[in-house]
């Protein structure tokens, strides 16, 4: 025979798994009706029917019927999908982030990825360095800025582990790498042509289209081994959001869990942002909205943030793709609506989550 | 709560007070400025009053007439020599002055993108400063002015070509962009010159300590050396011929421009029905760059018949001032649009000569967010010259618009006939156009890369 | 109660406590000796290649009232050395040490180490400003780059969100936590709308814009030193006497109310003095990062806390940091192709980074 806090408890946990799946089930209409989403007219009908003559190997003869095909299979549907995986790894790194650094203005970017994988940006396309020689324009600019974004993570991951550092002072030495690599990629754009000015500029502001086919598995799979890795350690990371001396008195090494939270996070969010730059807000948003409707119980928080994410994702990408008359890229519609949506958040929360 | 009140009540009064005063300073501004007249194709330095080509006894004379009252200021802007408000004795003096060839003071209009304004200039221009981009350095140098310009800046990724600028490409910058040149810096160079001019690009952001240079005693001159409609173009050229006195070249290549040009507009007077096309000038990773509404390049194909597919109002955006827009692997909006060319207009390397593999990558490189259009899949996309004085690119776009009418043969030979007779001498070097080519069409690159 | 209450221990106390005073009096006047000198340095370093007793000959003849004919190489070389590189120098000592104490005053008001002098938008207002003007054409005046009209818009929307600030923070009430969430909002959607404009236009506008958002003391003339100069020295002034009541106010809301001081209009009075001065600088010289976040820290640690000598201390070592990076700026590149906040991340970040992980004792 249940007691009353047992039944209330698990009716709770029912509401909160309902509103994951339910979160899951309109980003999937979502990303299903964005394949028809853009300035070009094609209607959903015809999209899907292009999705299926593409599965079955059907080949468009009319040029019209190929151009629509390539912008629907080529473009619209690999988009959707990353801008699912993107979405939720995003969610997924910025809730972690929070409950590890314990700071609600922690994202997915604190350990510094942003200045490194921008200054592998820049000396890929000032320069060409890459470690992936010849492999084309895209694929060599991903491999720099995959490389050059794990660099500040590695150097805070390097002192913490040589000196006991708080989480603040973890920060701290992000923002100081942070600082660095910034200045040298300043330096870098400051004298260079307008051209490639522009294009560095606009891969920091972050958009889903560069990321094709190619990028799929790959993301998928980061995906799946970022999940399933943080689900496995939801409950300790629990622990850790409270207090590290709780931590260690419940058996978890604080310092330990904490960087090894980093690394998996850094790298996940690394793959995740190398195919579409530095898209901001949605991995410091969706775990604030998902903590209004699940609570700070990671082993919910995660998912539902995934959620979240990729819902904010994916909706922001159909509006940036239809504003205006040539479209804008997502960064600027997730920072538009994410700058106010977050200071709305700020006033309105009442009892403190913290 | 009082305090608070009092701040904010301060805040909102220096805001505002700051607000009016700015206003109040750009009226006072405004008014003082005078309406600037343009004489297409003509020399707009004030003395120049009946607006020919040239500062000589005519003007003289109807100067004389203005002051004895048979003729007015209203009909002869330009006769007002010293730019001082009235027609005096004083203008009669300083035309003299200048026909004679003697040292003094002129004012002439500079063109700026924010609005003409008229400046005065120590005269004739003996040694100058100049930015670097390499539409300028096409204009001083076919003006025959190179030996004057000691100093010029530009970015480290736009060096000048070599072939078509030898001295130039042998500078050191003066600046650390093409767009501004640091007084400090360039100083030792004005010092061991007796530099007294700079000419600058008319984009009001190039140059934007003009009022310091001015205060350091160099005159500052504004010319667009893009120009794509030869009049507007030959009124520069003109200037800078007046300035430093190479008249009689600058004339004789206006002259040919025009002729040129006659040409051209003759033939294109035939045709029935345009074909429509857009411009590009360059793919980066953000896209290609589709130029529209106020860029030359659009005019460039537009001067050469054709009409321009995209809409000005589509390249607007959100800043309502444009020159294009960016379409890139992922972008839709460019297939909303019909057209039945692609003219692409690149700089770099088409007078030094390009080797076979050069060509394919630079044709490839320009299209590679294109290769989706209708324009491309029937072939007819191609890559011009866009180094080289601009109605030669108008005739190359013609070539490719309407094969019909303009053989490319027709447009190489007026290409050579340009540096044979105006170039060559004035650049130091010869350019050898055996084996150069100025368009890549699509059958040529497809040649290439199965050969 | 333990301890002697004799003469000796009392001499032993007092020569403590005046040694420990002593090393603040001797670390402002070595930063004020050290900005003296590299005022002068700074006048000699240059494109221009004029010897250091050539420079003190134009100097002293400028101020006797010397003038040269427009045209002669003693007329460019007076020019350069008065009009390009004085004002140059002037502004840098004065805007540094604006700087510095705006990062002590809102570290103190913020009650935060991170916070710096733009942790209340103010940098994204002036962005967006620029951004207004040059990408829309929006603006009092005509303004280019490097123009009186664009100074002014700069101003204009730097204000903005000290206005917002303002009225933000009695609502946060003692919460300094919420004043900083607050602030960073301010900062991203200042920063989203500029983005929005910056992606909408050409790369060269994209370009010039940007270049003017990194920094740099490139475009300062004498006419950019005036409104700067008075609202930063006065500023700093205004700070030096309150120091005693920011000490408080470090302490909290509740024990700064036991010590008779009204927390609430202390916050709004230091935000927009601080805002204020930092709005003068930042529509000259763009965002110069840095100085307001780390010259408290390194102060602090050479020093200590208390306000009274942290902030003449922060204004002297801003003063001197920013005319030093400068200094070095223009040495690497005559043509001002590195631009100053470039070289003051390059010598700070490390001091900062040493200094973190050195920390034993806790300031915060």
């Amino acid at each position: 025979m249940k007691s009353v806090f047992q039944s209330d408890y698990m009716r709770q946990n029912r509401r909160k798994i309902i509103f994951t799946l339910v979160l899951i089930a309109i980003t999937a209409l979502i990303a299903v009706y964005s394949i028809c989403v853009t300035q070009y007219p094609i209607s959903f009908s015809e999209a899907w029917q292009i999705v299926c003559n593409n599965l079955d190997h059907v080949i468009p003869t009319e040029y019209a019927d190929r151009l629509k095909s390539y912008i629907v299979w080529d473009g619209l549907v690999p988009r959707a999908i990353v801008g699912i995986l993107v979405g939720a790894i995003l969610g997924i790194s910025g809730a972690v982030m929070q409950s590890t650094i314990r700071n609600p203005l922690a994202d997915p970017y604190t350990t510094g990825i942003s200045s490194g994988a921008l200054l592998g940006v820049t000396l890929f396309v000032l320069f060409g360095v890459t470690i992936v020689p010849d492999a084309g324009r895209d694929a060599g600019m991903f491999a720099s800025a995959f490389v050059f974004a794990l660099v500040p993570c590695a150097i805070i991951v390097l002192f913490s582990v040589f000196r006991k550092v708080t989480p603040t002072a973890m920060i701290l030495i992000g923002i100081a790498v942070m600082y660095i690599f910034n200045a040298v990629t300043t330096l870098l754009r400051y004298t260079c042509s307008y051209e490639d000015s522009a294009t560095i500029y606009s891969w920091a502001v972050g958009t889903l289209g560069k990321a094709g086919w190619s990028a799929v598995p790959f993301l998928l799979s980061v995906f799946l081994v970022l999940l399933a890795t943080v689900m496995a350690l939801a409950g300790s990371i629990n622990v850790l959001a409270s207090d590290d001396q709780a931590a260690v008195a419940l058996g978890v090494n604080p310092q330990r869990l904490r960087i090894g939270c980093l690394i998996i996070v850094s790298l996940a969010t690394t793959a995740a942002v190398c195919y579409t730059g530095t898209i901001g807000f949605v991995g410091l948003i969706a775990p604030h909205i998902a903590r209004i409707f699940v609570g700070s119980n990671n082993r919910y928080l995660i998912p539902s943030s995934a959620a979240v994410g990729a819902f904010i994702l994916i909706a922001a990408d159909c509006l940036a793709r239809v504003v205006g008359t040539t479209g804008v890229p997502v960064g600027v519609v997730t920072a538009l609506v994410g700058g106010p949506l977050f200071l709305l958040i700020l006033l309105r929360q009442k009892k403190s989550s913290w | 709560m009082n305090n608070k009140l009092i701040a904010v009540i301060v805040v909102v009064i220096l805001v505002v007070s700051g607000a009016v005063a700015a206003i109040v300073y750009t009226q006072n501004h405004s008014s003082s400025k005078q309406t600037i007249y343009d004489i297409d194709g003509g020399l707009e330095v004030y003395g120049n009053a009946d607006g020919d080509y040239k500062i000589d006894n005519a003007d003289v004379q109807i100067i004389k007439d203005i002051i004895a009252g048979t003729k007015t200021l209203v009909s002869y802007p330009y006769a007002d020599a010293n730019y001082d408000g009235t027609v005096d004795s004083d203008d009669v003096t300083l035309v003299e002055k200048i026909i004679n060839k003697e040292s003094c003071t002129v004012w002439h209009v500079n063109t700026c993108s924010t609005g003409n304004y008229v400046v005065s200039t120590q005269w004739p221009i003996t040694s100058a400063i100049s930015t670097g981009s390499s539409n300028m350095l096409l204009l001083l140098t076919m003006a025959g002015v190179k030996d004057d310009i000691h100093g010029i800046t530009y970015t480290s990724s736009s060096v000048p070509d070599a072939t078509l600028f030898p001295t130039f490409s042998k500078m050191t910058s003066l600046g650390s962009s093409s767009t501004a040149i640091s007084i400090d810096a360039a100083s030792d160079t004005i010092k061991q010159y007796n530099v007294t001019a700079l000419i600058s690009d008319y984009t009001a952001s190039t140059i934007s300590n003009e009022s310091e240079f001015e205060a350091a005693g160099i005159d500052v001159i504004r010319v667009d050396p893009a120009y794509v409609d030869v009049d507007a173009y030959s009124s520069q050229l003109l200037l800078i011929g007046f300035l430093f006195q190479t008249e009689t070249q600058c004339l004789e290549i206006a002259q040919w421009e025009t002729a040129v040009m006659k040409q051209i507009d003759e033939k294109l007077a035939t045709v029935t029905a345009k074909v429509s096309a857009i411009t590009t000038n360059g793919s980066t990773a953000k896209g290609a760059w589709v130029s529209g509404g106020i860029s030359d390049y659009k005019d460039v194909i537009t001067t050469a018949g054709a009409t321009y597919a995209i809409p000005d109002a589509v390249v607007k955006g959100i800043s309502g001032y444009a020159s294009g827009a960016y379409f890139s692997s992922s972008d839709t909006w460019l297939y909303n649009y019909e057209f039945d060319y692609i003219v692409s207009i690149r700089t770099g390397g088409w007078y030094s000569g390009m080797d076979s593999s050069t060509m394919v990558q630079k044709y490839n490189s320009t299209m590679e967010y294109l290769t989706n259009t209708e324009a491309y899949e029937n072939g007819n996309a191609y890559v011009i010259v866009g180094d080289g004085p601009i109605i030669i690119r108008i005739a190359y776009a013609a070539t490719v618009l309407y094969p019909s009418l303009f053989t490319e043969d027709w447009a190489n030979q007026l290409n050579q006939e340009f540096f044979e007779k105006f170039y060559d001498e004035a650049s130091g070097s010869t350019v050898d156009f055996t084996n150069l080519y100025f368009v890549i069409s699509k059958a040529m690159v497809d040649k290439a890369s199965s050969a | 109660m333990k301890g002697d209450h004799g003469p000796d221990s009392g001499t032993a106390l007092k020569s403590d406590y005046k040694s420990y005073t002593g090393r603040k009096v001797i670390f402002i006047t070595i930063c004020a000796v050290a900005a003296v000198l590299l005022l002068g340095l700074s006048i000699y370093i240059g494109g221009s290649d004029l010897s250091l007793g050539r420079i003190y000959e134009l100097l002293w003849h400028h101020l006797c009232g010397w003038t040269y004919q427009k045209g002669t190489d003693d007329f460019l070389d007076d020019f350069v050395v008065w009009n390009v590189r004085l004002p140059r120098a002037i502004f840098a000592l004065v805007a540094g040490a604006g700087l510095a104490v705006g990062g002590v005053v809102m570290q103190s008001v913020m009650k935060n180490p991170l916070a710096d002098p733009y942790t209340t938008g103010i940098s994204s207002g002036a962005c967006l400003g620029v951004a207004v003007a040059v990408i829309l054409g929006l603006s009092f005046t005509n303004a280019g780059i490097g123009s009186a009209g664009l100074v002014l818009n700069a101003f204009l929307f730097a204000v903005i969100p000290m206005i917002l600030i303002i009225i933000i923070a009695p609502r946060a009430g003692s919460s300094t936590a919420t004043l900083i969430l607050a602030g960073v909002a301010i900062s991203y959607l200042f920063n989203a709308l500029t983005t929005l404009l910056m992606m909408s236009t050409d790369a060269e506008t994209l370009s010039l814009v940007y270049r003017w958002q990194v920094g740099s003391l490139t475009n300062v003339k004498w006419s950019s030193v005036p409104l700067m100069f008075f609202i930063n020295i006065g500023g700093i002034l205004t700070v030096s006497f309150l120091a005693a009541r920011l000490n408080i106010l470090v302490l909290g809301d509740d024990s700064a109310k036991s010590l008779g001081l009204n927390a609430d209009a202390m916050r709004v009075l230091c935000l927009f003095i601080l805002s204020l001065m930092v709005a003068s600088v930042v529509s000259y010289a763009g965002i110069i990062g840095f100085i307001g976040l780390v010259s408290p820290h390194i102060v602090r640690m050479l020093i200590d806390a208390d306000n009274r000598f942290v902030i003449p201390a922060s204004a002297a070592f801003g003063a001197v940091f920013l005319l030093g990076a400068d200094i070095i700026a223009r040495w690497l590149s005559p043509t001002d192709a590195v631009p100053v906040g470039v070289v003051l991340a390059f010598i700070g970040a490390p001091i900062f980074l040493y200094l973190i992980i050195r920390q034993k004792k806790a300031i915060w």
